[in-house]
């Protein structure tokens, strides 16, 4: 365990809380080839007493969290000035978020580990939802996890928009497309797919999503993933949408094939 | 606890809350790699009479098998089908008794699944938990079909019927609509789980996930933690738990998965240290290492060294 300080002078006030918010997302900033991600999604464990004491400003700790981080992100990206020194030939990565939005949440510390006064922060990175740290679920995306043959969060006299049949190796299954939009791929401790793949690690973490387009009264496939996505035998671009057939085959990596069938 | 090179296990049975008797059995036996979980059917002592002469047959069975399981498994189950439908035909206070239940043989780096009836059998990896047998019930087949939500089936009135059991008819081992058979690969990283409907009854899938989530090597702590869960949401029929850990297998709420996860930037106001944000994880670091071009970077290495060496 690290060393703690001793408590610090006062109650903890939203000038520390934001304080803490910047420091945690340039420590957790994440250096890319072309640019630098900064955390964006932060789970805030507060002592109970300071959670209950807080929970009436957290709204305006929120609003102004957002106004000090996308000013330090300005801040970031802003050309140097005058001395600033620029590698001759190379551009300065931008800084950049991954989500839309910033995002807070603030927990009450349930292990004991956080003291009056104190708040710990967890940041990631994307809207990826994270199996909660001290046994609270921080489901951003309120996603759950799915069972393979049976599966799908929905609400109860719904039938299923699309029925996708697969072999892995966990044998023949049968997936009930209940939701609007599902993920799949090989899914992982920190990315929750709706249809989790039992495979080798060719099959992505979230290979490919499919949705249903309610305007156009169809669905629509798109690879996100490392070793391709196969359109009845064409192969798609990566992130780039295309039209899914009301039957089609899905070739997910050369190692799985889905049989999508829609049920509309 | 049961453990081998290649798995870890434990198996618990509880009458639960509202049952005084226990009509449940299970049975593990590590060395040859069975995992059973029963559930008997009829009145007073009949179910339990049932799971037990189920246990016993299929147990005797196997040890005796000397084929490929994919045909032991069926046999066995057919064999435990018709010594149940003679007890019950010969004895009065035996008579209509039957069970249901689920068995898995390891083969290998597979697993043999030969299941009648409604118990269960979860695959879980990744993250994920998959129901890998069908219930054999009307209220079951139409939740796989997806016409019912797992909670519906959960609270469905009709949840207790089975269309398939063990005892009540003669049966052969290949007969259709008896043994259903599965397969599949059971990675050093997954862990099954065998229950019974005194479980999935009363814990959905997501519930049972986030207790095995939980596993971090004390394979009897999942066990005993299950069935305290269903006995915490009302214990309304015996509930039985056969849980096997793949040896690499660790839940995702483990202290171990915990430290491992590396993308969390974890900071704390009065902390003086703060845990390295960009540190690998410690399998991306064994990754690394262990990665096609690692190995080629080894081998160019030892090469150059060993030319050197000659030199």
């Amino acid at each position: 365990m690290p060393k703690v300080k001793g408590p610090a002078e006062g109650k903890i006030n939203g000038r520390t809380v934001i304080d803490q918010l910047i420091r945690n997302m340039e420590l957790g900033q994440f250096e890319m080839a072309y640019s630098t991600l900064l955390p964006c999604i932060f789970s805030l464990y507060l002592h109970p007493d300071d959670y209950a004491r807080l929970t009436g400003v957290f709204d305006l700790i929120k609003e102004d969290a957002k106004r000090a981080l996308g000013a330090r992100l300005e801040q970031l990206n802003a050309k140097p000035m005058g001395l600033g020194v620029i590698r001759a030939g190379k551009d300065r990565k931008p800084y950049k978020i991954a989500c839309k939005d910033w995002a807070f949440e603030f927990f009450p510390d349930s292990e004991g580990v956080v003291p009056v006064g104190d708040v710990e922060i967890h940041s990631e990175l994307n809207e990826v939802p994270q199996p909660g740290y001290h046994g609270t679920k921080t489901t951003l995306l309120d996603r759950e996890p799915a069972v393979g043959s049976v599966t799908g969060t929905r609400r109860s006299g719904e039938r299923p928009l699309a029925e996708i049949r697969y072999e892995d190796d966990s044998g023949p299954q049968v997936f009930h497309m209940m939701q609007d939009e599902i993920s799949i791929g090989r899914g992982g401790d920190d990315v929750l797919v709706n249809l989790a793949l039992y495979t080798n690690d060719e099959v992505s973490r979230e290979h490919l999503r499919v949705r249903r387009d309610a305007a156009r009264g169809g669905f629509m496939i798109v690879d996100n993933s490392m070793n391709g996505t196969w359109l009845n035998g064409k192969r798609l671009t990566r992130g780039q949408e295309e039209k899914l057939p009301s039957q089609a085959t899905i070739g997910v990596a050369e190692v799985i094939t889905l049989h999508f069938e829609a049920k509309l | 606890m049961g453990a081998t090179d290649k798995w870890r296990s434990a198996s618990l049975s509880h009458p639960g809350l509202v049952r005084t008797e226990n009509q449940d059995r299970s049975y593990v036996d590590d060395s040859l790699g069975i995992f059973l979980v029963v559930d008997g059917l009829g009145g007073h002592a009949a179910g339990e009479k049932a799971a037990e002469t189920a246990v016993e047959v299929i147990r005797a069975e196997l040890e005796a098998a000397t084929c490929d399981p994919k045909q032991s498994v069926p046999s066995a189950i057919a064999a435990a089908n018709n010594r149940i439908y003679e007890l019950a035909s010969e004895n009065e206070d035996w008579r209509g008794m039957a069970c249901v239940l689920t068995l898995a043989v390891m083969q290998g780096d597979r697993v043999v699944i030969g299941h009648v009836g409604d118990s269960r059998l979860y695959l879980i990896w990744n993250g994920s938990i998959r129901k890998l047998t069908s219930d054999h019930s009307p209220v079951g087949e139409r939740e796989d079909r997806g016409e019912l939500t797992e909670s519906d089936a959960m609270s469905h009135p009709r949840r207790h019927e089975v269309f398939r059991d063990v005892g009540t008819k003669r049966r052969a081992p290949d007969e259709e609509e008896f043994v259903e058979m599965k397969e599949f690969l059971f990675k050093p990283d997954a862990a099954m789980l065998l229950c019974s409907d005194g479980l999935s009854d009363l814990l959905t899938s997501a519930e049972i996930n986030e207790i095995i989530d939980r596993y971090a090597g004390d394979a009897d702590r999942v066990a005993g933690d299950l069935v305290d869960a269903a006995n915490r949401a009302g214990g309304k029929d015996n509930i039985t738990v056969v849980f096997v850990a793949g040896s690499e297998f660790l839940g995702n709420e483990s202290p171990q998965m915990a430290e491992a996860r590396a993308r969390h930037a974890i900071t704390r106001a009065r902390e003086v240290a703060v845990p390295e944000p960009t540190q690998p994880s410690i399998s991306r670091v064994r990754k690394a290492l262990t990665s096609r071009v690692a190995f080629l970077i080894y081998g160019f290495a030892i090469g150059v060294a060993l030319a050197l060496a000659w030199r």
